[in-house]
């Protein structure tokens, strides 16, 4: 049974194919160039006479009286969700309702561009898009207020003729849905100039869309170099005065968007600003004999590395220069005015984020914040701990940090540092001033909370904190400090103290054997048997040749060994038939002699008988 | 005539102190031409035969004035470089300076006087002596019977060198001006001198000073101990206490890991003293930047392999557990008395989690048994934090990875530092 059902069930249904980037990027474009080309024709002002030809829905209770109503009042209700429904009038009045809406349905289809993961694309849609439809909503009530003013005045001929001249020059000024990419920085700026924020990110964001790499062959080439022109933009953003932080903060948006696209053109550019940097310092060092921090745009700069690329790899092409750029400021860079300390103290906390997933240690943060604690001790007794550059225990600026007046130490309160201090410090009060170092210093004490938190686990935590302990527990003067920063005095102390105390002896790894050196015998695989193996055709034939040589050499060798053995035994056997023959004539010889003997014997014996 | 004359000369010695420097100049360019003259045709007559002239007090003028004890004078003190070259000159103008550096600092007593030091030390560091016999040759007065002239030996220029720098350093001196004679004594003082030894005095109140004065101050007393047999009491001891956290920060670095390379290099130090210096080097480099961490850890592991004794710093297989606290201790001035032996290189260990990836790479050689060879420091001695950025920026990557995170703008990731401390305002 249960199997039958099965059987019926509904089965899995192909999904719709989902559309390749190519196909989205060509619509999108598409989409944009009509737009386009409807905004130009909307500005020129041609759009509205025809929508007059068209006709226009009479309503029942229609005088006839010869009054013309230009703007129809009911699509007040044909607004839905927000939106205007479909209607005639969409055009004539809703210009920024259009533009605004086409907007927020942009947002989606550029994020799928970059091949990120899901969680990124949710976090990614959100932001500009919310942002859009929230300027969108807006927009949308003021031209709803707008049209009942129309209404109003529905009967005024000449105003509405005005009406129309403004829309005219509201198209004017309204985006274009094309751009190409600049050529230089100075395009891009002059793009971007007078705009605001959201209009800027739109801009880019176009301008991405429109110069898709899959578009065209050179668009590559082009969108990289926008990448160099948009972080130039955005240095010179920061040394402005005053500098457009808020600005940069949005354009860091599509500046991550471009190095999602394209990792190592932004990788060159942003090792460029790098070099570029660090040429700078190593140059003023050698003429001035010390280098001063540099301007806000490079801290900027650093800030945005950390964006744009992981700062806890081992090793990575940009961050790792980066690291080395970031330990160069916080020891070579003299510590002459609060500004400094502020760009200190920023970079301070860039190398804790940097490190903050790596918990890698790095000394020149703690010696750094040595510094700036020393810097607002009073009484200058260097006991138990040593400064190391670019911090001296004397001189001019050994108590830049330092708080006396009793009175502004009660009415500070704990407030974040602007970042635009740090291309003039504003003229301030001397109350403000001393507040401003207070909170330097809270900045100070949380950051050792942090980095004592972070190194809790280094095996000789105690020895690297121990100058900072001393500076903590002996010198500074806590009981005069106001209670938030005794809190956060408390908090940093005992993050060190708590620490447990463990010295495991080091032990060596023990060193793997080496392995004897084996020799296992070669192994040839004989494939035919009685059949030499390999060579090349002359090698056989060579082979052949003395094999053949070695053959017919002991056929020789036999051959006349046989001779030689027939030719003894021929020998032997003639020298034995003559040897017989001597015998035999020498014994036929003796028996002659021994008959004469004989008779000669039997003659004598005759004799003496006779 | 010569009344004439003399009312001359005093005019050109006072307009050596006018304001102008061209006037300056013109005025000891002729002083100068007056003396070589007056060296040929002398005016007063050689009371006998044989007897040398030279007019040693004429000169003695313009070296008075040539280093004022209220302006510095340094221009001027180059442009008369060109008259040191000749040997007469040299060797009288040597003796002026002793003579005078003896007068105005009786007249002073004991006080310093940076102008006039700074002064005697530009025109006294500028005279470069004869290193051969036969290359005193150079005169600006010819003299007749040649063979018997004291200004014709060798010896006598060294002489004359070894008095002027003597009396110059006896008296006490401002600090940079204790570096700069530090930084060329071993070069162009040290081998110039008769008797090395008599700077002794000199260089163990240097090397008392302390700091980087110290520091170079000890490449003086190598050259006395290396070639002229010199005993110096206690020399590790203080070697021992001039290391602070500042020597990884000082531009003369290399110099001294140089030196002390060559003082460590003894196969017959004490294994206690060894472990003293490295456990210090050790404990210092926790506070030390990159480029100079990549050239200790070596120098460490170098001590390693000299004194095989010193291993159990990293190797201590049969120790107690579980230390509660380290048994070196840093502020003991006596390196037999620091522990260190008992001691394990936990430093190293902290090293291993490095941020820069050499560094970490370098300190994890402790992990394994050393190798038998010696690591070649020398290249590493001189590594600048420029040098050691352009190497990582030069590297070439084949990939470069991306951050994944998204955030909502500059301070916009997860967790970020920033919000909690700086505004974008």
């Amino acid at each position: 049974m249960i199997v039958r059902e099965l059987g019926f069930e509904m089965k899995a249904q192909p999904s719709d194919r989902l559309k390749t980037e190519e196909e989205l990027a060509k619509e999108e474009q598409e989409r944009l160039q009509k737009l386009e080309a409807d905004r130009l024709h909307r500005m020129h002002g041609k759009d509205e006479h025809e929508n007059k030809k068209k006709p226009k829905h009479m309503s029942a209770d229609d005088l006839a009286d010869g009054f013309i109503l230009d703007k129809d009042d009911r699509r007040l209700l044909s607004y839905k969700d927000g939106k205007i429904n479909v209607g005639n009038e969409e055009k004539e009045g809703g210009n920024e309702e259009e533009s605004e809406s086409e907007e927020e349905s942009e947002g989606e289809p550029t994020r799928e561009d970059g091949e990120e993961a899901i969680v990124e694309e949710d976090d990614a849609t959100d932001s500009p898009s919310d942002l859009e439809s929230d300027m969108g909503s807006e927009e949308e009530v003021t031209a709803d207020e707008d049209q009942k003013k129309k209404h109003k005045g529905n009967e005024n001929k000449l105003q509405s003729e005005k009406e129309q001249n403004a829309k005219i020059e509201a198209a004017k000024s309204e985006l274009p849905y094309t751009f190409t990419v600049p050529e230089s920085c100075e395009k891009l700026k002059s793009l971007l100039f007078g705009r605001i924020i959201e209009e800027q990110l739109v801009i880019l964001e176009r301008i991405q869309k429109c110069n898709h790499p899959s578009l065209a062959v050179g668009n590559k080439a082009k969108l990289e170099k926008l990448f160099g022109f948009l972080l130039e933009y955005i240095g010179e953003l920061a040394t402005v005065e005053p500098p457009e932080l808020k600005m940069i903060d949005k354009l860091v948006l599509p500046l991550y968007s471009l190095c999602q696209m394209f990792p190592e053109a932004a990788s060159n550019s942003v090792k460029f600003v790098l070099q570029d940097a660090a040429h700078d310092m190593e140059e003023m060092i050698e003429v001035k004999g010390r280098a001063t921090f540099p301007k806000l745009d490079m801290l900027i700069y650093l800030k945005i590395t950390a964006i744009l690329f992981p700062t806890s790899d081992f090793w990575h092409p940009v961050v790792t220069p980066a690291f080395v750029y970031m330990s160069q400021l916080l020891t070579k860079c003299q510590v002459m005015t609060l500004q400094d300390v502020v760009k200190g103290l920023f970079v301070c906390c860039l190398f804790l984020e940097y490190v903050s997933l790596s918990q890698r240690f790095i000394p020149e943060l703690i010696n750094f914040l040595l510094g700036i604690l020393h810097i607002a001790v009073p009484q200058k007794r260097t006991q138990g701990y040593t400064l190391v550059h670019p911090f001296r225990s004397g001189g001019k600026n050994s108590e830049l940090l330092l708080v006396c007046d009793k009175k502004n130490m009660e009415t500070w309160q704990k407030q974040n540092l602007p970042l635009s201090i740090v291309t003039r410090l504003k003229e301030s009060s001397k109350t403000e001033m001393n507040h401003f170092r207070l909170s330097c210093l809270a900045v100070c004490l949380d950051l050792i909370k942090k980095c004592a938190s972070l190194y809790g686990s280094l095996s000789s935590f105690h020895e690297i904190m121990l100058p900072i302990r001393v500076l903590l527990t002996e010198h500074i003067p806590v009981s005069e400090y106001p209670k938030q920063l005794q809190e956060l005095h408390q908090n940093a102390l005992k993050e060190i103290e708590d620490k447990e105390k463990h010295y495991m002896p080091l032990v060596c790894e023990k060193k793997k054997p080496v392995p004897l050196k084996l020799y296992t015998p070669k192994i040839v695989k004989v494939l035919e048997f009685g059949r030499k193996q390999g060579g090349s055709k002359e090698e056989q034939e060579r082979r052949r040749l003395i094999h053949k040589h070695k053959r017919e050499f002991k056929g020789a060798v036999r051959e006349i060994r046989k001779d030689n053995q027939f030719l003894a035994r021929m020998q032997l056997s003639e020298i034995m038939e003559r040897d017989s023959d001597r015998k035999r004539k020498v014994k036929h010889l003796f028996n002659s002699l021994a008959t004469q003997e004989g008779e000669w014997k039997a003659m004598k014996r005759k004799k003496f008988k006779n | 005539m010569r009344h004439r004359y003399n009312s001359c000369v005093n005019c050109l010695v006072e307009l050596m102190s006018h304001e102008s420097f061209q006037v300056k100049e013109l005025s000891l360019l002729t002083l100068m031409k007056f003396v070589e003259l007056e060296g040929k045709y002398p005016l007063v007559k050689a009371e006998w035969k044989g007897s040398f002239i030279f007019p040693c007090e004429f000169l003695k003028l313009v070296v008075e004035n040539l280093i004022p004890c209220e302006e510095d004078s340094s221009l001027l003190i180059s442009r008369f470089q060109e008259y040191l070259e000749y040997d007469d000159v040299r060797y009288f103008v040597m003796k002026a300076v002793t003579e005078n550096i003896g007068q105005v600092m009786q007249k002073t007593k004991e006080v310093l006087l940076p102008i006039y030091q700074q002064n005697v030390f530009s025109l006294i560091s500028s005279i470069s002596m004869p290193s051969k016999e036969n290359e005193v040759v150079h005169f600006m007065v010819k003299q007749a019977n040649q063979e018997e002239w004291k200004v014709l030996k060798l010896k006598e220029h060294k002489r004359a060198f070894e008095r002027m720098w003597l009396g110059f350093l006896k008296h006490k001196l401002p600090t940079s001006l204790y570096k700069k004679v530090l930084v060329i004594l071993h070069d162009s003082i040290l081998p110039h001198l008769n008797e090395p030894t008599l700077m002794i005095d000199f260089l163990t109140v240097a090397y008392d000073i302390g700091g980087a004065i110290s520091l170079l101050a000890l490449n003086g007393l190598f050259v006395l101990i290396h070639q002229h047999n010199l005993e110096y009491p206690d020399f590790y001891k203080k070697l021992y206490s001039l290391l602070d956290p500042s020597i990884y920060h000082v531009k003369y670095r290399a110099r001294f890991f140089h030196l002390a390379d060559l003082f460590l290099s003894s196969s017959h130090l004490p294994a206690y003293l060894v472990a003293a210096f490295i456990k210090r080097l050790a404990r210092l480099a926790l506070t030390a930047p990159p480029q100079a961490l990549l050239m200790v850890i070596p120098f460490i592991c170098n001590l390693f392999r000299r004194h095989p004794a010193c291993k159990v710093l990293v190797h201590r297989p049969d120790g107690p557990e579980d230390l509660s606290e380290d048994p070196y201790i840093m502020d003991e001035e006596e390196p037999s008395e620091s522990r260190a032996l008992e001691s394990s290189l936990w430093e190293l260990k902290a090293l291993q989690s490095h941020y820069h990836p050499d560094v970490a790479q370098a300190a994890a050689v402790v992990n394994q048994s050393l190798s038998e060879l010696e690591d070649d420091i020398s290249e590493l001695l001189e590594l600048s934090a420029y040098e050691l950025f352009d190497r990582e920026i030069k590297k070439k990557a084949t990939t470069v990875p991306l951050e994944f995170e998204h955030m909502k703008g500059l301070f916009g990731k997860k967790n970020d530092l920033f919000v909690e401390h700086f505004a974008l305002e």
